[in-house]
This record gives C-alpha cells, structure tokens and sequence, in this order.
C-alpha cells in the first residue's frame, strides 16, 4: 500500500516538475509592458516615416503640377421660355468654357479661355457651308508675374472695368441673364496691353488696371484704325465686420473704326455682409460722331443676393438706354432667381426676367431659364 | 409636466453648448518661428485671407495656406472669420482665378500635418491648424500667433 502511495507521489512530483515554473504576475505585466512600449516605438516610427512619405508626396504634386497645364472650365445647359413673338421655349446648351492656364516660368504664365456658345457647327463639307453658334477665344495673354501687386498682361483680356464684365462666370453669379448695358458701353475684351498694380492705401487695399488695345469692334490682327484706345480701372477695397465693401470707376476712351469718338465712364459698388450682398453699377458713355450731333449710351443696374445654406436668391433691377436722341427709348428688366447648390460646382438655377420697354411699338416679354451649371477644376 | 421641464433642461443644456470650433477644438493660426510678429488680430487675418494683405509689415510677401475646400476646420474658419461657408469662399476664390484678379491665392493643403511642416520651413507663411494639432509637438519651427474659438 505504501509502495502504491509512493509510486502516486513520486509521479506527481515528476509531473509537477515537467512544467515550468509559473511566473510571478508582476513579471509577466513587465514583459507585456515591455512588448507594448516596443510596438508603440514601431508604430511612432511607421507615423513619422508616413508623415515624411505625405510631405515628399505633398512637395511633388507642386512640383508635378507646375510641369503641367492646368485645365478648368464650366458648363451649363438652358431651357428657356418666352413669349417673345417669333422665338419658341427651347433647349439651349448654352456655354462650354475652357480654361488653359500654364506656369511656364516663375514669372511667366499663359493664360487662355475658349469658349463655345450655343454648341456651335461649322461645316463647310455639304454644298452649302454651315455655321451656327459661336466659338470665341475670350481671353488669351501671357502674363508677367514680378509679384503679388504687380503683373503685365499682354494679348486678349476681359475688359477691366466694372464688377461683371469681370466676374461674370455662369457658376458663381446668380443669373444666367446679364445686365442690359453690359458688354455694350465698354467692350467685352480688348486686345493690347494690361498693367495691374495693387497697394495698400490707409487700410484698403487699391487695385489699378492702366491698358492700352486696339478698342472695341478691333479683334485679332484687324485693327481698322490708326488710333488706339485708353482705359483705366480703379477698385478699393476694405473689409467691415463681418463683411467686405468695394468702391471703384472704370473710364475708357478711344476713336472707334466708324470715327465715333467715344468715351465711357463707370462707377460701382459691392457690398457683402454676412449672407447678403448688394452689387450696382452705372456706366455711361459719350459718342461723338464727325458731323452729327453727340449722342450718350447710359445703364444701370442694383442686384441684391441672399445665400441660405445651399440656396440664394437674389433680385435685379436693370435700366438701360442706347441713344440718348431717340425719345421714349428706355428698357427696363425686372430680375427675380432662385438658386440651388448641389455642391460647391453644381448649382440648379431658376430665374424670371421680365422686359419692359418706354417705347409702345416695342412689346414687352418675359425670359425665364431653367438652368445646370456645373464647374470643372480644382478648387 | 415633468416632460415639458426635462425638455427645458436639455435645451437650455444644448443652447449651452459652445460653437462648432469650441466643440471641437480651436483653431491655432501659426506662422514660422523667424516670423518676428507675436500675435495677429482677426482683421488682418481677413484681409490676408481675402487678398486684400500681401505682404508683412517688414515688407516680405505673405504666402498663405489653406485647407483643403472639405475639411471641417476649413468649414469652422470661414464661419468664424468670414461668416460664411468655405464653399462660398472657393467659389470666390475660383471666379477670381479665372478671371485674372487673384493676387495672392492660398495654396490648399490636404492636413494639418503638412501645414504645420511646410510652415516649419517657409518663412514668411501664414496657415492655420487645430490647436490640438498646433500643440502636439509633432513639428517644431512654427509659433501661435492667434487663437480662434
């Protein structure tokens, strides 16, 4: 019996020494601590290689994109109802912009913009040669850039005058329709030279552009005169609380290809605070034809806008009169839009205009677009 | 009654409750350590990010560095310093770029980390950074010189 019990606790024994013998419970939380500190250590490494990975990425797509041409743009489709006599509601693929921009040096830069309006055709492979809408280089120049406040632009640029001969692109303002007088008291481009400076003056910030070109009705290589013509626009700006207000003028002169001495003059004022904004401009301009009698063009117009969340609304009160010797020759346009942002480059728009003329002979008529206008770049 | 009141509380207790950036966190406006400016007021913050501030008082050219048009803080600076949407001010920023009037266009960067890094490095830059992330130490060679709530 006793050799029975013997034998049982010798096994035992042998059994229990088999196995090593278990660690104290603080040894074993030093080790884990010790495995955790490591991979902390590995993992702080892998992030700070991760992080210089990012910054070498981050310094190449600069470098990677300097080498490129940048390509932006915007497109936007109508469709539009009038009771306009002799003109049907109708689809309208109204505008598809491209814009070329290249850094080719530090200082140089190309900028272009072509344009197609109203999906143009030309096709002069049938008998009978078609052309239908339009197809504009709108801006084309190559810029010398020495610093912020002062660059020289030379070749084809947006006549700088005004707010919206400028800042007139279809997704960042509310209204597919533009104000009456526009593009018609000053030019819509001008080919020749720009010079841009920008200072501080007390604490507004003063933006001058001085340009010579060959003037309005001149594009291209035709300039179907010797003179040239002259402009100049001045734009300060400052901010408020919470918002920003600018005041500035536009003057242009020049002898037209008719011999129409011509000189326009230009006021406006922008005002945003908070969501609201308030835009207006006055132009007016002196012809002075050879032998006849002189004659002034004169227009303006208020818009107000509201952005709320992802909507603005906005109205516009636009007047404009062509000649000043042609009595009961006023035209009014009452505006009303309503706009949604899908996103920050895809905006719906509903606008409502309504055309009011002095003139009896002249109906009046209502425009209303239903529009999508969407933007294409990095913004 | 005891509903009404419960709701009372809870809606003085959100009313309560601080703004988008305060909830979040702050935001720390940093510029590089050689900058000699302490401290910029939230003027001249505006005006450097709205183009109309080119350069430092010292006559050097600012360049300025912005978030990328998504990131929430991006959001919570244009509310805070703009009051209005970081999308409203791509926009502007694009109508200006493509009509030939950006003087001093911010270069969007797509994190904190890398502002803070290429701060580190440039100058006579400005950007901004969550305070959390301006006071991790994980860049040095910038400094705070406003801080946003």
């Amino acid at each position: 019996m006793n050799k029975y019990f013997s034998t049982i606790f010798a096994v035992t024994v042998l059994l229990l020494a088999s196995f090593p013998p278990a660690a104290p419970a603080e040894d074993r939380l030093d080790t884990i601590a010790k495995e955790i500190e490591s991979i902390k250590a590995e993992n702080k490494d892998l992030k700070e290689r991760l992080k210089t990975l990012e910054v070498k990425d981050e310094e190449d797509r600069y470098n990677d994109a300097s080498k490129l041409v940048n390509i932006s743009g915007y497109a936007d489709v109508e469709y539009d109802l009038t009771n306009l006599p002799g003109v049907n509601d109708h689809f309208r693929p109204r505008h598809m912009s491209l814009f070329f921009e290249k850094n080719i040096q530090r200082e140089w830069n190309l900028f272009t913009e072509t344009e197609y309006e109203d999906a143009p055709v030309i096709d002069g492979t049938s008998g009978a040669a078609k052309a239908e809408g339009k197809f504009v280089v709108e801006q084309m120049f190559i810029k010398h850039r020495s610093g912020p406040e002062f660059d020289i632009s030379m070749g084809r640029f947006l006549t700088p005058a005004g707010i919206w001969l400028i800042y007139h692109y279809p997704p960042y303002i509310p209204t597919q329709d533009r104000p009456l007088h526009i593009r018609q008291i000053f030019p819509q481009y001008s080919d020749g030279l720009m010079i841009r400076g920008s200072f501080n003056l007390f604490s507004s910030m003063v933006d001058t552009h001085v340009y010579v070109s060959n003037g309005s009705g001149n594009s291209g290589s035709a300039d179907g005169n010797s003179d040239k013509a002259y402009g100049l626009r001045l734009n300060a700006a400052n901010t408020i609380e919470n918002g920003k207000v600018e005041v500035g003028g536009s003057a242009m002169h020049e002898r037209d290809n008719n011999d129409i001495t011509k000189t326009a003059l230009g006021a406006h004022l922008k005002l945003s605070y908070f969501n609201f904004g308030l835009q207006t401009e006055y132009a007016t301009r002196q012809n002075d034809p050879p032998g006849a009698a002189n004659y002034y063009d004169t227009g303006l117009y208020t818009q107000c806008t509201l952005d709320i969340k992802k909507w603005t609304v906005a109205a516009r009160w636009d007047w404009y009169n062509n000649n000043s010797l042609i009595p009961r020759n006023d035209q009014y346009v009452y505006t009303g839009a309503l706009n949604y942002h899908f996103a920050h480059n895809v905006i719906g728009k509903a606008e409502y205009n309504w055309h009011e003329f002095n003139n009896p002979a002249t109906p009046n008529y209502y425009l209303a677009i239903f529009s999508i206008v969407v933007a294409i770049g990095d913004l | 009654m005891k509903a009404i009141k419960g709701f009372f509380i809870l809606l003085l207790a959100w009313m309560a409750l601080p703004g988008y950036a305060a909830a979040g966190d702050a935001i720390a406006v940093i510029v590089n350590i050689k900058n000699p400016i302490t401290t910029i007021t939230q003027t001249d913050l505006r005006k450097i990010y709205d183009d109309l501030k080119l350069k430092w008082e010292n006559g050097m050219p600012i360049t300025v560095y912005d978030l990328d048009v998504n990131d929430p803080l991006r959001e919570a600076f244009s509310q805070q310093i703009f009051s209005v949407s970081s999308d409203k001010r791509a926009e502007m920023w694009a109508h200006l770029k493509i009509t030939n009037q950006a003087k001093n266009p911010p270069m969007c960067i797509k994190n904190e980390y890398l502002i803070m890094k290429m701060i580190s490095v440039e100058e006579w830059a400005i950007g901004y950074v969550s305070l959390s992330a301006a006071k991790s130490g994980d860049v040095l060679g910038y400094k705070i010189v406003a801080t946003i709530y």
